[in-house]
């Protein structure tokens, strides 16, 4: 069965409902498990015709299983480069993923939550993915996802070093847990970086919107944990679940350091973000998300009423380049891009903001 | 780094980096340069060279979370790397039809067959 990326245009996904615990700070929780099947080379090194029979022996038997009928599966090879852009904009695949050659798929539940990756850099890369702080919700989905496709396919595993992977980084139990938090006021004070440098010491990694490589955008920030093995699942989970309340505790005193200590000074930033916003004639991606994380705080601190935090959360993945083109139907270079975004953004707030973009 | 420790001649070294796995015929020196391993018979073929630079990046070399449950309810081993023999029959197949030594391709073709039989079971319906 193949999915139309159309139906998903009007949605936002999972990760920007804005919905869930602690969704003020915390964008989504995430986590994602690799696997590879026994009984082929590792994708870097499968011929073509490896590739392809990988694809449809996990197809194939996927489709099996329970979770199998809830999924639309995507053909990413096939895809136009708009559309596998859209779907890294989305965070239902990696930039990698739309970047590989050969023959690839992802498999989508209907909600935006589950997504299956198929011959990324291992055969398989299972992620589940909710709005707010909810590792445990995620861990009991993914679970019972992982043991549901364990019965009908063989992953690679060794009774030492546990479940196989391409890059000795993932070997263990495969799995990479991430919390996207909002952090703007953390950034604006200047406490950002001590904050970063105390978890690595204690080994998380800390990475931008998109994930590896990539510049942070707007304060969003991905913290996960850097090894795999020698620990359990759920000590890995707990390594990064135990931190979240106190990045969210630091947040919150410097958002209320703000208010307190710099109200004139901060609610002018958030009402100048937000006078750009709905007045530029030409905007790049990386300002207006910029302006909309300060906006989206400023919304939160009650500086700017008439706002709706799913409603900036929906600007921020649909100001992106590839969902914009999607909405507007056409291709666009950057510069046309720019124009069009930040006419799509005028006539956003002039329709009064929510009305015509909440449709989740 | 990793598992070139000191007291290893460059002659050890070269050899260690010619070394290579007997089913996806990755050497060494080709995954210390792409950082990838072939397959996961890599982990049994490289099993000394690797589990230093296992213990480097995780700070262990023991698995002790989640594992499968399928093999054991099916009476196979826990470990697939059996299975993963498969890569090897195939490419010995291959091999084998190239040069029509079509006796050594009937035998691996067996061997496939029983290997798929006893890890894959009937395809799904
Ligand atoms: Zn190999």
């Amino acid at each position: 069965m193949t999915m139309n990326l159309e139906s998903l245009t009007h949605g936002v996904g999972e990760w920007l409902r804005g919905t869930g615990p602690e969704s003020d700070i915390v964008m989504s929780s995430r986590v994602r498990l690799a696997r590879n099947v026994a009984h082929y080379p590792f994708v870097s090194r499968a011929s073509d015709q490896d590739r392809a029979e990988i694809e449809k022996f996990l197809r194939d038997r996927i489709a099996t299983a329970p979770v199998g009928r809830d999924l639309d599966y995507i053909d990413v090879g096939r895809l136009e480069e708009v559309d596998r852009q859209f779907l890294v904009e989305r965070q239902l695949i990696s930039r990698e993923h739309a970047e590989a050659q050969g023959a690839r798929g992802v498999a989508i539940d209907g909600r935006e939550q589950v997504s299956l990756m198929i011959n990324e850099e291992d055969h398989l890369r299972i992620q589940c993915m909710h709005s707010g702080l909810d590792l445990a919700g995620v861990w009991e989905q993914i679970k019972a996802v992982d043991d549901q496709i364990e019965k009908v396919v063989p992953y690679a595993f060794h009774p030492r070093f546990g479940y196989l992977t391409a890059c000795p980084t993932n070997v263990g139990t495969g799995i990479r847990v991430s919390v996207m938090l909002h952090l703007p006021a953390l950034v604006i004070t200047r406490q950002i970086d001590k904050v970063f440098r105390s978890l690595h010491k204690i080994s998380l990694a800390v990475r931008g919107l998109y994930g590896e490589g990539s510049q942070a955008m707007g304060d969003f920030y991905q913290i996960s944990n850097q090894t795999t093995l020698g620990k359990t699942e759920e000590e890995l989970l707990e390594q990064v679940g135990d931190v979240v309340p106190v990045l969210i505790d630091y947040e919150r005193r410097a958002r209320e350091f703000l208010v307190r200590e710099t109200q004139q000074n901060v609610h002018d930033q958030v009402s100048r973000a937000f006078g750009i916003l709905r007045t530029a004639q030409t905007i790049s991606a990386e300002e207006t998300m910029q302006l909309l994380s300060r906006v989206r705080m400023g919304v939160l601190l009650g500086l700017i009423g008439d706002v709706q935090i799913a409603d900036i959360n929906s600007l921020l993945v649909r100001t992106q380049p590839a969902h914009l083109q999607k909405l507007r139907g056409v291709e666009l270079d950057t510069k046309d891009r720019n124009i069009e975004r930040a006419r799509y953004l005028r006539q956003h707030f002039e329709a009064g903001g929510g009305a015509q973009a909440s449709q989740n | 780094m990793g598992p070139l420790g000191v007291g290893q001649t460059a002659d050890e070294l070269a050899a260690l980096d010619q070394k290579a796995c007997d089913m996806c015929g990755i050497t060494f020196f080709e995954f210390r340069n792409q950082g990838r391993l072939g397959c996961p018979h890599d982990y049994v073929h490289f099993e000394k060279e690797l589990e230093p630079l296992i213990a480097n990046i995780h700070g262990a070399t023991t698995h002790t979370g989640r594992r499968p449950s399928r093999a054991a309810a099916a009476g196979l081993p826990e470990g697939t790397d059996e299975l993963t023999g498969l890569i090897g029959l195939r490419r010995s197949m291959k091999d084998a039809i190239a040069c029509e030594d079509y006796e050594n391709a009937k035998e691996d073709r067996d061997a496939i067959r029983a290997l798929e039989d006893r890890w894959l079971g009937p395809p799904p319906a």
